[in-house]
């Protein structure tokens, strides 16, 4: 019987995630193996496998369809996504840096199972819940506090958002299906609002500018994971909205502007930081910052997405940048700066594939990658990370890049033609990469300040946090214990005060009240009488 | 299926009270510092969650209407039959407070202060809050609504490290009050027609008594929600509770409010009051904003619980007064989560706070060290911020639904203060949390938790996930 | 000609206990405190077996016995034994002398009998005032001269109070010519036959069974005489004769000045409200125990009088489960009163049982127990009193009235949330005596009757019923 590969691949993330260190470790990382050449074969139609359908009884009286079937178009991503993660295993496994592996790549399965389930998506309901419980995975993954404390405040803002469109539109028009969400702009209330929504989920999620803080955090963490999950995860899973809800996006005239501005925001902010950058993994955080504004720009300006060149594009962007968090000062001699130039001569080739026939965004594109890739070669010395790579894992290093490089010059059509202006660029590279002429310049932005600050975050505890703060106080004093103590709760304590006080005196010699009582008593008779009787 | 289901009901309400017989008698000694009677209410609540799960079989999914009921005979002038009956509204709930008041129960575990007088006053609590949620007549409904006032009281007083008693006062007479409201426009409406809670919306009264009869109904149940102005003493008396228990306790009362609301007004509110339910809906999202704000600058984490739970509180309460009755279920099953969710982050910061207490360690960074306690309680609060978790995430979402359609700008703040709410939780999550290298010398005494505790809180986590992919588990 | 007498048989005995006493006090020299309670006991036991017997039979024109009168001396017997038997344990534990009080016990007993049949109007205010201005003699018990103050102010004011009503009882006389109360009922029917002489005599009778009670606005007697006598006089004065009073009151407003009533409806209804907050503040306002309990019982007798009147099967009915569940509870308290001793002293300040609840939590949690009955929290007791009442006054549309009654809960349970933080809440300060096994047999048997009856009370209630609508 033909099993299912998703439930393979869930069954060998959830052994490695609890297995024991010690004794079972290999098994497991060579099972996780197994499911993912399972996957891709399954994935490569070399034999039938059943499409994964559930009827999720998620509320009492509502049922959810979960789909895991992919279509022609999502086809391409999922091997795409599966390959990505048997080689983030495969780093894993051979990096020395990596403590705990089997709970890592445990992670790393959810993690792509979660894709898989939100790039088939036919409904909110499955890709709402696919995109939170991914950012739990991730939360997991981190182990460094900053970090798990800015992702977690950004994501969680990002879920909540999410979970507002979904409502509005479920209130709407009582009906979850992504594929019906065209056919509701001619009549949706609100339109600029969920766009602007969706947008900020979005950007949250792919860490653009403003909203990248969580992703600068993370250089503390070991090279594998940060590169997984700047490209695996997240900002993956953004992009995964993006496509999604494109025809959400679409009902508002400022979706597409916003987009653009972003996106080249994003660009020249990462590119900035890659320049004045010392740490090689913050320059890792800030070149995934420049892939994701390239990304968003393609999005915006070209007219549709090719997902082969996307997985291309994404696939050389990893490995740069694993070779970025991988190389430094222990690493001697001209071989890093080669393989930097291969993985860099395969980050251009894709994107110039990706870009497609946009030519301003091409050359424009390959201008930003030229220099920050130059740039960080030059630079790599100056690392503060003294990474001693096994051999092992130097090995499968080169084998990645020269399998990915190789496959992109594979893939591109008419690469012949390019072979040229390949070589010049080529040449043109090494000479800025072996001169580096901005070392200089750069020289000047080595202060702490610049280095370890992160102007973002104080910008958000200075306009946004304070505020609140001062607001909460305030509103405690003057509510609840100026107002309500001071003056409600302690006029009606005086006023018994005084009723009791009114009362000891009326009781307090017994003569004279029980003269005054029994008058009073008589009085109420004489008037009861005289309007009873006499009236 | 089991015919004749009516007697596990009375099995349901009988056994609190042999618990609450086996506690006052059950010895205790120096060595066992309060085990034997725990063990008592521990056992209590497990018998009971047991006949709970026998009901859940026994109950009809999809049927808005009671199941499973049993009447009684009380008096004959005035006509007087008290009803019980369950549904799978009313289930999950009942389950969740068992659950909550179980966890509190784990959550003393070492507590040595007068333990026997918790626990009797525990159950006596829970028993009151069993017979509120299975009444279907007006009279049982009431009875239980008042009497769950004295357990409370005592908890809260005894083991609340209430300094103002002051405050306690206004707490009960406030609670009080309501009651009285509720039990006289029940008499009203009894003295007209003869009605159960379902068919109470059949009663036709004049104008003015129409008035005065819904609107103590409602003033009654809201009294129970921390609403602005109320909120102050109700949240004075829960930033006071330091054991465990006695707070979950105290944070299960506006249950009651809610509970009541749904059940009277379960499709429409009647019409004379209608033009009000804005002024309500009005100050209680004035409320939800203003408590989440103090919440997040408050330091204290008792108040941000509590912040925490009158903004869920008031969501539930302005979801129920939608006007539709299809997002009931919802609700239930969110608060099954949500209730079970903060009894265990209840537990695990007091816990976290006797130990730090006892070990002389400063609280910025104690979980540094404390891997087991750090999971569970990052899980309880990421579930609690609505994380996909537990049933909380998807029915939450049905409930914003219905609030966003009903009216945007609202629910914008609603959306805001919960939001800040949630901000609260994770604030001292990462405070508990954090970690720098300074830090990592210091703070090297990991504190830990009992093995006991550990086991519930796992099985909890297994629970609330299963909440998420199943919620109808216990269902044939 | 005897068996026409013989329905006073019980009354006969009562007398022959008195006697007894009187006897045994004068001529045996080695009497203990238990010595009267003994005697005392036999004769309640006989009297109440003999009113059971005799529960239909009339003794002339001047005392009948129906349904209704049994069911209040029956009570009445009742409470009188119980708090015969607390009242011993005292005497016995201080050594004191007792004579004085069961011969005031068998005295009033036997006063309240004669009232509670009576059918005639100087028959009961005889009999009510010799209750009344008997009390001197329980009032003054183990009183120094000193402190005899309020002694000297309670004889003067029964004095007055029986003077007033037998003024009232002689002038309807004089225009009547006639006690009866049948007769006067007739005569007063006719609306061209009323003067303004007989409404005072209506007055004088009615307002002293008022006073008697402690009804506001002449309720001013009564907290004092309370709050100074000892235990077991207070213990009394506030359980036992409320019955009679409420009994009688019923039975002459019903059978003999009822064409009057309509008037006199207002005066019930503003003496409630000012019984009830009064009673309501009152209870607020002291720190003495049996003071706080006194003005609570103001409040309860003036929530009695408002569901009272205007007087019906269904408004009686709703009035008398009030009462009785007071007086039950109101017992309970006095129980637990006679268990608060510290070095022999029987306590009643508020400061001196802080922390009981360390020490005797069985106690502390009776008096919880009977507390929250008064308030008429459900599941206890008291809820089964303020249903009846709260519908009686729904039924009769009287939605103020009930505002009133409800509002003025709130302040009176203000005054028993101070008494259970106290006990429960406070550090103790004080070591507290053994208490005597007499004083938890009757703490759980007065819970055990109060569980029964509101677990099933449709068969007693049902009972009491039929016997209530015997005086109309």
């Amino acid at each position: 019987m033909a099993i299912n590969f998703v439930f393979i691949l869930l069954f060998s993330g959830i052994l490695s995630f609890f297995a024991p260190k010690k004794h079972v470790a290999y098994l497991c990382h060579l099972l996780i193996l197994g499911a993912f050449g399972y996957g891709i074969a399954a994935l490569s139609d070399c034999f039938a496998t059943p499409d994964l359908t559930v009827m999720w009884e998620a509320m009492p009286n509502f049922h959810v369809l979960l789909n895991i079937v992919p279509v022609a178009q999502t086809k391409v991503l999922a091997l795409g996504l599966l390959i990505f993660g048997a080689v983030s295993v495969m780093y894993n496994i051979t990096s020395a840096e990596e403590q705990s592996k089997s709970f890592l790549n445990g992670l790393v399965v959810f993690n792509i199972v979660l894709l898989l389930v939100a790039l088939c998506s036919t409904n909110y309901f499955q890709l709402l819940a696919a995109i939170g419980m991914a950012d739990v995975v991730v939360y997991s993954m981190l182990n460094s506090y900053e970090a798990k404390r800015q992702y977690i405040y950004g994501n969680f803002l990002a879920d909540f958002l999410l979970l507002n469109i979904f409502a509005i539109i479920l209130g709407q028009h009582d009906n979850i299906e992504i594929v019906d969400s065209g056919g509701y702009s001619t009549d949706w209330h609100h339109r600029d609002y969920i766009a602007i929504i969706l947008l900020t989920c979005i950007l949250i999620k792919s860490g653009m500018a403003f909203f990248h803080s969580a992703y600068q955090k993370m250089s503390p963490l070991s090279a594998n994971r940060l590169n997984f999950i700047l490209f695996m995860t997240t900002p993956l899973m953004g992009a995964v909205i993006l496509n999604t809800l494109q025809d959400v996006l679409d009902i508002s005239r400022y979706s597409l502007p916003i987009i653009r501005i972003f996106a080249i925001l994003t660009i020249l902010w990462g590119a900035c930081g890659t320049f004045v950058m010392y740490n090689n993994h913050r320059k890792c955080s800030y070149m995934a910052m420049v892939f994701w504004g390239l990304y968003f720009c393609a999005f915006s300006w070209l007219s549709s997405i090719n997902p082969l060149s996307f997985l291309m594009f994404l696939g050389m962007a990893y490995l740069f940048n694993t070779v970025l968090s991988n190389v430094g000062s222990s690493m001697q001699g001209k071989i890093p700066v080669i393989t930097m130039l291969v993985a860099a001569i395969g980050y251009m080739l894709a994107w110039w594939n990706f870009s497609g026939t946009n030519i301003i965004l091409a050359i424009a594109g390959e201008g930003v990658i030229f220099m920050l890739t130059a740039h960080v070669a030059s630079t790599y010395k100056n690392s503060t990370i003294q990474s001693i790579l096994p051999a092992i894992s130097r090995l499968w290093l080169y084998i990645t890049i020269i399998g990915g490089t190789s496959a992109v010059f594979y893939l591109i059509p008419d690469i012949l033609r390019l072979l040229p202006h390949i070589v010049v660029i080529a040449i043109f590279w090494c000479i800025v990469a072996t001169h580096n002429p901005f070392a200089y310049r750069i020289e000047k932005f080595n202060t702490e300040n610049i280095q370890t600050g992160d102007i973002t975050t104080s910008i958000y505890e200075t306009m946004l946090l304070a505020p609140l703060q001062i607001t909460g106080r305030v509103l405690r004093l003057t509510i609840d214990i100026v107002f309500l103590e001071r003056t409600v709760i302690s006029s009606i304590k005086n006023a018994i005060r005084f009723l009791i006080y009114i009362f000891r005196r009326l009781h307090s010699n017994s003569v004279l009240s029980g003269i005054i009582f029994s008058l009073l008593g008589a009085l109420i008779i004489a008037f009861a009488y005289y309007n009873g009787v006499v009236k | 299926m089991i015919e004749n289901a009516e007697f596990l009901l009375t099995i349901l309400m009988s056994v609190p009270l042999l618990g609450i017989f086996f506690s006052a008698i059950s010895k205790e000694n120096p060595e066992s510092a309060g085990r034997n009677v725990l063990s008592v209410g521990i056992l209590t609540v497990i018998t009971n969650l047991v006949i709970l799960m026998l009901i859940g079989n026994n109950l009809i999914h999809g049927s808005a209407s009671l199941q499973i009921m049993k009447k009684f005979e009380w008096l004959n002038t005035p006509k007087i039959e008290f009803l019980f009956a369950v549904d799978t509204f009313s289930l999950p709930l009942i389950a969740a407070v068992h659950i909550a008041i179980l966890l509190g129960f784990f959550g003393v575990l070492n507590n040595s202060y007068r333990q026997k007088t918790l626990v009797i006053l525990a159950l006596v609590f829970l028993e009151m809050m069993i017979g509120y949620l299975l009444a279907g007549d007006l009279f049982s409904f009431y009875i239980f609504f008042e009497a769950m006032l004295l357990p409370l009281f005592l908890l809260v007083g005894i083991l609340g490290d209430m300094h103002r008693q002051d405050i306690l006062y206004r707490f009960f007479l406030y609670n009080l009050l309501g009651a009285s409201l509720l039990f006289m426009a029940l008499c009203i409406l009894f003295n007209h027609q003869h009605v159960t809670i379902q068919t109470i919306n059949t009663v036709v009264l004049s104008r003015n008594l129409e008035m005065i009869v819904w609107g103590a109904i409602f003033i009654a149940f809201l009294s129970r929600i921390p609403i602005w102005p109320f909120h102050y003493w109700i949240s004075s008396v829960n930033v006071n509770i330091s054991n465990p228990l006695v707070f979950i306790i105290a944070n299960i009362l506006p249950l009651t409010g809610v509970y009541g609301l749904i059940r009277f007004f379960p499709l429409t509110a009647p019409g004379i009051i209608a033009p009000y339910l804005l002024v309500l809906e009005i100050i209680s999202i004035i409320t939800m904003v203003v408590i989440a704000l103090i919440g997040f600058s408050h330091r204290d984490v008792q108040y941000k619980i509590f912040s925490y739970m009158t903004v869920y509180y008031i969501l539930y309460l302005l979801g129920a007064l939608l006007p539709t009755d299809a997002l009931l279920s919802n609700i239930g099953f969110s608060i099954f989560s949500w209730l079970i969710i903060v009894a265990a982050i209840e537990v695990i910061i007091s816990h976290i706070e006797k130990e730090r207490q006892q070990l002389g360690l400063p609280e910025y960074g104690i979980l540094k060290n404390a891997k087991t306690i750090s999971f569970a309680l990052s899980f309880f609060v990421l579930a609690a911020v609505g994380l996909p978790l537990s049933s909380m995430f998807l029915n939450n979402m049905f409930i914003f639904a219905g609030l966003l359609t009903y009216n945007l700008k609202m629910a914008m703040f609603i959306l805001f203060a919960i939001i800040l709410s949630s901000v609260n939780l994770l604030q001292h999550l990462f405070y508990l949390k954090y970690s720098d290298n300074e830090n990592s010398e210091k703070n090297v005494v990991a504190i830990d938790m009992p093995s006991p505790i550990i086991i519930v809180l796992g099985a909890t986590i297994l629970l609330i996930i299963t909440s998420f992919i199943n919620p109808l588990w216990y269902m044939e | 000609m005897l068996t026409d007498y013989i329905a006073l048989l019980p009354e006969f005995v009562l007398a022959l206990g008195m006697l007894t006493l009187v006897l045994v006090n004068a001529f045996r020299h080695s009497n203990t405190p238990k010595t009267f309670y003994t005697l005392s006991r036999i004769f309640i036991f006989i009297s109440a077996a003999l009113t059971a017997l005799f529960y239909n039979q009339n003794i002339g024109e001047y005392l009948h016995n129906n349904a209704y009168t049994t069911l209040f001396k029956m009570l009445l017997y009742f409470f009188t034994f119980i708090i015969c038997y607390l009242s011993a344990k005292r005497f016995v534990s201080k050594g004191l002398p007792s004579f004085s009080f069961y011969t005031m016990m068998l005295f009033n007993l036997l006063s309240y009998s004669v009232a509670i049949s009576s059918w005639n109007v100087l028959l009961l205010c005889l009999s009510l005032s010799a209750a009344f201005v008997g009390n001197i003699f329980l009032v003054k018990i183990e009183k120094p001269e000193e402190e005899r103050r309020h002694v000297l102010y309670y004889i003067l004011l029964s004095t007055v109070v029986a003077l007033i009503m037998l003024s009232g009882a002689a002038m309807l006389y004089y225009h009547l010519k006639t006690f009866d109360y049948r007769v006067i009922e007739e005569f007063l029917s006719v609306r061209s036959n009323l003067i303004w002489q007989h409404h005072f005599a209506f007055t004088c009778v009615v307002g002293g069974i008022l006073l008697m009670m402690g009804v506001a606005p002449l309720h001013f007697w009564f907290s004092n005489v309370v709050g100074k006598s000892i235990l077991p006089v207070a213990a009394y004065l506030s359980v036992v004769p409320v019955f009679a009073y409420f009994s009688c009151l019923v039975n002459v407003c019903v059978n003999a000045f009822y064409p009057l009533l309509g008037w006199f409806n207002t005066v019930f209804i503003v003496f409630g409200i000012l019984s009830i907050f009064i009673g309501a503040i009152g209870a607020n306002s002291e720190n003495n125990l049996r003071k706080i309990f006194a003005f609570s019982g103001l409040y309860y007798i003036g929530v009695t009088l408002l569901a009272l009147f205007p007087i019906n099967d269904n408004s009686l009915m709703s009035a008398f489960t009030y009462l009785l569940v007071y007086v039950v509870a109101i017992c309970g308290i006095y129980t637990i009163f006679y268990g608060y001793r510290s070095k022999g002293k029987y306590l009643y300040n508020l400061d001196d049982i802080k922390g009981v609840a360390t020490q005797r939590p069985f106690l502390s949690a009776a008096i919880l127990v009977f507390m929250i009955s008064l308030i008429g929290t459900p599941p206890l007791l008291g809820f089964l009193g303020k249903l009846s009442v709260i519908n009686s006054l729904v039924i009769g549309h009287r939605y103020a009235l009930l505002a009133v009654v409800l509002f003025s809960m709130l302040i009176l349970a203000y005054a028993y949330l101070k008494i259970i933080t106290v006990v429960y809440f406070e550090p103790r300060n004080n070591a507290f005596d053994i208490v005597d096994r007499g004083v938890y047999w009757c703490m759980v048997i007065n819970i055990i009757i109060m569980l029964i009856a509101i677990i099933n009370p449709k068969y007693l209630m049902h009972d009491v019923e039929l016997m209530l609508v015997a005086v109309f």
